[in-house]
C-alpha cells in the first residue's frame, strides 16, 4: 500500500473512532434527561420525616458490591408498607399509564456499598448528603457523593488509597473541565498554588514527577551507545494512570524540540538539567562534544563565523545576542571545553587584538565570577604563564593591570 | 550487601504498617536503532516500575524505582535502578508541621529536579512555610549520596500568606550548585606554544529570589504574576503575568505575558558575551461547544533582539481525544502539524482502545531542509480485573532517519492496597 493510501485509511479510521464515541456519549447525555420524577410520585423527605429509614426501602443496598446491582426499590419493597394491591390507590404514586421501573444512572465508578456500611460503618448521609431535604435524589446537588467526599478518605494521608483505578471504571476521561482550557498547560504551575487547588485529589505525589523529574547529571562518557531514541528517563513510567500510556512529550518530538526551545514554548529547564541533558543526543562519537557534535545548517554558512578584529564576528554573532540559551544548550555541556575559546581569548596579551567578546562597561561592576583564584571564569580564555606568584610582571594578560 | 540490608530495613516496615499500597508495572519496549544509514539492530528494553507507600497514622515511607535493562545486546551500563524518590514522610506534627527526609522531588520553575536532603513545611493560619536542602542526585538517580555536598546542592525556602480574602502572596529564595567536572584542555602559552592544563570551574550557578502575587475570583476571572531577580548577576531575571476571564460558563480569555532574561549559569563561559533578552506574548480562547467539546485557539509573539517568532494553535479537546493543529512561524524556525488522539472505554472500563496520528513538516529554521514526519499509534488496554491491565501499543514512525519504523510496547500493570 502506498504510504499517502495508508495514512488516508489511518485518519478515516481515526475520524470513524472520534464520531462512534462522540455518539455514544451523547447518546449518554440523552437518556439522563429523563427522570424517575416523570415515573413515580415519591418523597425522600416525607418518608425519613416519617422515620422511614434508607435501609427499610434499598434493601440491597447493605449486601451490594457493585453499582451495577439494582440498588432503587421495586413495587414488592413498597408493598410493606403502602397496599399495592388496592387499584384505587395506584395514582397516589403512579401517574396514569405510567408503568415503567425506576430508571437507575448507569455507573462509571466502582464502589462497595457493603464494605463501606458493613466493616466502615459509614451513614448513609455522610456521603448521600441533602437527601432528607428533597423529594427525588436528583434535585439535590449532593445526592451522589462528590469527589472531594471520597477524598476525605481516599487521600495519601490515610489508609484508603487514592489510586484513581480503586473507584473509576475507566481513567481516560477523567479530565476535569479546566484542564481543557487553552493554556492550562502553560499555566498550571499558578493554578497548582492556588488556596482552592484540589491536584492531590487526583494526582498523588509521584505524579509531578513523571513530568518533572529528568535525570539530574550526566557522568558516564556520553557515547551514542549510552543512549538511543526515543527512550527518555520518564516516557513510559505512567504512574497510576494505567489506562493512559502517557508520554510527556510526542513520539517525534526529538525532531521538533529545537523549534519548542528556541521558540520559548516551554523552559526545558524546568525539567531538563540543560547543560548535561542535551548531550545525550546532541554528543559526538567519544570526542568533544562541543567541536563534534550535531552541527545546525546555519553554523555551516559562509558567514557564520568572520574572524578578524572589527569583522563583527559575522551570523553567530548576531545570533548568540538574539538567543544564547541556543548557544548554550549545546556548547555549555559538562565536561567540555568551550568552542569559543577557539577565537574568544588572548593568546598574545595585546589589548585591541582579540574578539570584541565582553558587553561595554563589563568591567565596571563585580557581578562575575572571574577574579578570585584560578578557577574564576576569566582564566578559562586569559590563560597565562605569568598568573602565578613568580611569573614575570607585565607579560601577557596579567600584564594588562599588574605591571 | 545493600540488597539485605534494604530488605532487614523493610521487614520491620511491613509489620509496624497499618497500610501497604503501591503500583506495579512491568513493560517491554521494541525498537530498532540505526547506528548509521545502512546498520541497524533491533532492542528490547524492560523496564519494571514500583511506587510503594507504607503507612502508619501520620507517618509514611515512600518510595517510587525504575528497573531497567536491554534483553539481549546489554549495555554497558545496564542494569540500572533508578531511585525517582525514596523518603520519610511525617505529618501534622505539632498540628503545624509537615517533615520530609530522603530523596525527594522538588517543584520549582527556577531550579527543581531531585534533591537527597530534608523538607520542613509549617502551617499556621493562613501563612505557609517551607524550607528545603540537600545535595544533588548522581546521574540516572542512582541510590548514593553526592560526595560534595558543599559545591553540590541546593538550598532554598518558600513564605507564603492567603490572609488577604482571594489573594496570594509568596516570595522564595533558592539557591542550587552543581559541581561540574573539572577538565584538562590545550592553550597557548605567553610563546603560542601549545601546553595542557587544568580547567576548574565553580558551582555556583543558580540564586533566585523571586515574589509571585495572585488574585482569583473563582470561575470568573484571575490574575497571577511572578517576578525573579537573579542575585549572582544582580539583575531581574524573569517577570510574567497570566490572566484568565471566564466571560460566559463556555467561554474563556486567557492573556499572557513575560520578559525574560536568558538562564545562563553564573559561572558559565557565555556569561561574559553581550546578549539580548525575549519577551512573549500570547492570547487564548476556549469556547465549549457542548459537555463533550470544547474548541481552543491561541496566538503567541515571542519578540528577540531584532527578530520575531510566532505560534498559532486550533484544536478540540474533548473527554475521548482532541485534534490539534500547530503553525509556527518566523525565527525560531517552521512548523506545521496535525495530530488527533483518541482513546475510550468499553464495557465499563474493561477495553479501552486508543488511536493516534500526527504528521508534522518542519524546517528548524530558514536556512534548513525542509522534513517531515508521520507518527501512528494504535493501542488497547484490558482491564479484566480491578486491580490488574494490560497494555498493548504499536507505534509507527516515518521520517528521513527512520524509514518506515514500528515499535511495539508491552505493559503490565498491578495496584495494590492492604490494610493490617
Amino acid at each position: 500500500m502506498k504510504p499517502k493510501y495508508f495514512y488516508i485509511v489511518v485518519s478515516v479510521i481515526i475520524i470513524g473512532f472520534l464520531a462512534i464515541a462522540a455518539s455514544s456519549t451523547n447518546s449518554n447525555v440523552q437518556e439522563k434527561s429523563k427522570t424517575n420524577k416523570e415515573i413515580i410520585k415519591f418523597s425522600h423527605k416525607v418518608h425519613l420525616d416519617a422515620s422511614v429509614n434508607c435501609a427499610d426501602c434499598h434493601t440491597k443496598v447493605p449486601e451490594s458490591t457493585s453499582l451495577s446491582d439494582k440498588l432503587l426499590p421495586d413495587m414488592e419493597t413498597c408493598g410493606q408498607c403502602h397496599d399495592v394491591q388496592d387499584e384505587k390507590n395506584c395514582n397516589m404514586c403512579h401517574y396514569e399509564n405510567v408503568q415503567e421501573p425506576l430508571i437507575q444512572k448507569t455507573a462509571t465508578v466502582i464502589f462497595n456499598h457493603k464494605f463501606h456500611i458493613g466493616e466502615l460503618k459509614v451513614e448513609c448521609t455522610t456521603c448521600h448528603k441533602g437527601l432528607d431535604k428533597v423529594n427525588y435524589a436528583f434535585e439535590s446537588t449532593e445526592t451522589t457523593p462528590s469527589m472531594s467526599t471520597c477524598y476525605s478518605c481516599h487521600n495519601n494521608t490515610t489508609v484508603a488509597t487514592n489510586n484513581c483505578e480503586t473507584c473509576h471504571t475507566s481513567t481516560v476521561n477523567l479530565i476535569p473541565q479546566d484542564h481543557k482550557e487553552v493554556s492550562f498547560l502553560a499555566n498550571h504551575k499558578f493554578a497548582s498554588n492556588s488556596p482552592n487547588a484540589q491536584c492531590q485529589m487526583c494526582h498523588n505525589n509521584d505524579f509531578c514527577e513523571s513530568c518533572h523529574v529528568s535525570t539530574n547529571r550526566i557522568t558516564e562518557k556520553n557515547a551514542a551507545r549510552d543512549f538511543y531514541a526515543p527512550y527518555s528517563p520518564h516516557k513510559y513510567v505512567d504512574d497510576s494512570k494505567q489506562q493512559q500510556i502517557t508520554q510527556v512529550h510526542d513520539l517525534n518530538y526529538v525532531y521538533t524540540h529545537g523549534i519548542d526551545f528556541k521558540g520559548k514554548s516551554a523552559e526545558c529547564q524546568t525539567c531538563h538539567q540543560i547543560e548535561t541533558f542535551c548531550a545525550e543526543c546532541h554528543s559526538s562519537k567519544g570526542g568533544d562534544f562541543a567541536l563534534e557534535g550535531i552541527v545546525p545548517t546555519s553554523h555551516l554558512l559562509s558567514n557564520f563565523v568572520t574572524i578578524g578584529v572589527g569583522s563583527g564576528g559575522g551570523q553567530h554573532a548576531i545570533l548568540a545576542k538574539q538567543d544564547i540559551e541556543n548557544c548554550a544548550s549545546c556548547h555549555d555541556v559538562e565536561g567540555a571545553d568551550p568552542t569559543c575559546i577557539v577565537c574568544h581569548t588572548d593568546s598574545d596579551g595585546i589589548k585591541g587584538t582579540n574578539p570584541k567578546t565582553h558587553p561595554a562597561n563589563f568591567m565596571k561592576d563585580n557581578h562575575g565570577d572571574w577574579h578570585s583564584d584560578s578557577a574564576s571564569l576569566c582564566f578559562t580564555c586569559h590563560t597565562d604563564a605569568n598568573a602565578r606568584p613568580n611569573g614575570i610582571k607585565g607579560v601577557g594578560f596579567c600584564g594588562y593591570c599588574h605591571k | 550487601m545493600k540488597k539485605i540490608l534494604l530488605v532487614l530495613f523493610l521487614m520491620p516496615l511491613i509489620i509496624y504498617s497499618q497500610n501497604i499500597n503501591g503500583i506495579l508495572s512491568s513493560s517491554y519496549y521494541t525498537f530498532q536503532r540505526f547506528d548509521n544509514l545502512n546498520n541497524s539492530e533491533t532492542f528490547v528494553r524492560s523496564y519494571q516500575t514500583m511506587s510503594l507507600n507504607f503507612n502508619k497514622d501520620n507517618l509514611s515511607l515512600r518510595t517510587r524505582l525504575n528497573f531497567e535493562s536491554n534483553i539481549g545486546n546489554t549495555l554497558i551500563s545496564d542494569p540500572r535502578l533508578r531511585f525517582y524518590n525514596l523518603y520519610f514522610e511525617a505529618r501534622n506534627l505539632f498540628k503545624v508541621a509537615t517533615l520530609k527526609i530522603g530523596r525527594q522531588s522538588l517543584f520549582n520553575s527556577v531550579a527543581g529536579g531531585v534533591y537527597d536532603g530534608v523538607n520542613l513545611q509549617v502551617k499556621y493560619s493562613n501563612f505557609s512555610l517551607v524550607g528545603y536542602y540537600g545535595g544533588n542526585v548522581p546521574a540516572y538517580q542512582k541510590l548514593k549520596f553526592t560526595d560534595d555536598l558543599s559545591n553540590d546542592y541546593i538550598l532554598g525556602g518558600k513564605l507564603e500568606t492567603t490572609l488577604l480574602q482571594n489573594f496570594r502572596f509568596a516570595i522564595s529564595y533558592v539557591d542550587k550548585n552543581f559541581k561540574p567536572v573539572d577538565y584538562e584542555t590545550i592553550r597557548l602559552s605567553e610563546n603560542l606554544d601549545p601546553i595542557t592544563i587544568l580547567i576548574l570551574q565553580k558551582s555556583n550557578q543558580y540564586k533566585f529570589l523571586s515574589a509571585e502575587a495572585s488574585y482569583e475570583l473563582e470561575r470568573k476571572w484571575n490574575v497571577n504574576t511572578r517576578f525573579d531577580y537573579d542575585l549572582n548577576f544582580s539583575k531581574a531575571s524573569k517577570f510574567e503575568i497570566n490572566g484568565r476571564l471566564q466571560a460566559t460558563d463556555n467561554f474563556g480569555i486567557d492573556l499572557y505575558y513575560n520578559y525574560r532574561e536568558p538562564r545562563i549559569r553564573y559561572n558559565s563561559i557565555f556569561s561574559v558575551f553581550n546578549y539580548g533578552n525575549t519577551q512573549e506574548m500570547e492570547a487564548g480562547l476556549d469556547y465549549k461547544i457542548n459537555k463533550t467539546y470544547t474548541l481552543i485557539g491561541k496566538f503567541a509573539n515571542v519578540v528577540y533582539e531584532d527578530e520575531n517568532s510566532q505560534r498559532i494553535t486550533v484544536g478540540v479537546n474533548s473527554s475521548f481525544g482532541s485534534l490539534t493543529y500547530r503553525k509556527n512561524l518566523g525565527y525560531a524556525g517552521e512548523l506545521d502539524a496535525i495530530s488527533i488522539y483518541a482513546a475510550k472505554s468499553f464495557a465499563e472500563g474493561t477495553i479501552t482502545p486508543s488511536l493516534g496520528l500526527s504528521y508534522t513538516s518542519y524546517k528548524l529554521s530558514e536556512d534548513s531542509p525542509l522534513n517531515s514526519i508521520t507518527s501512528v499509534l494504535a493501542g488497547v488496554n484490558l482491564r479484566p480485573f480491578t486491580q490488574f491491565s494490560f497494555d498493548v501499543q504499536g507505534q509507527y514512525f516515518n521520517n528521513k532517519i527512520y524509514k518506515n519504523d514500528f515499535r511495539l510496547l508491552l505493559k503490565i500493570n498491578y495496584w495494590f492496597n492492604t490494610n493490617f
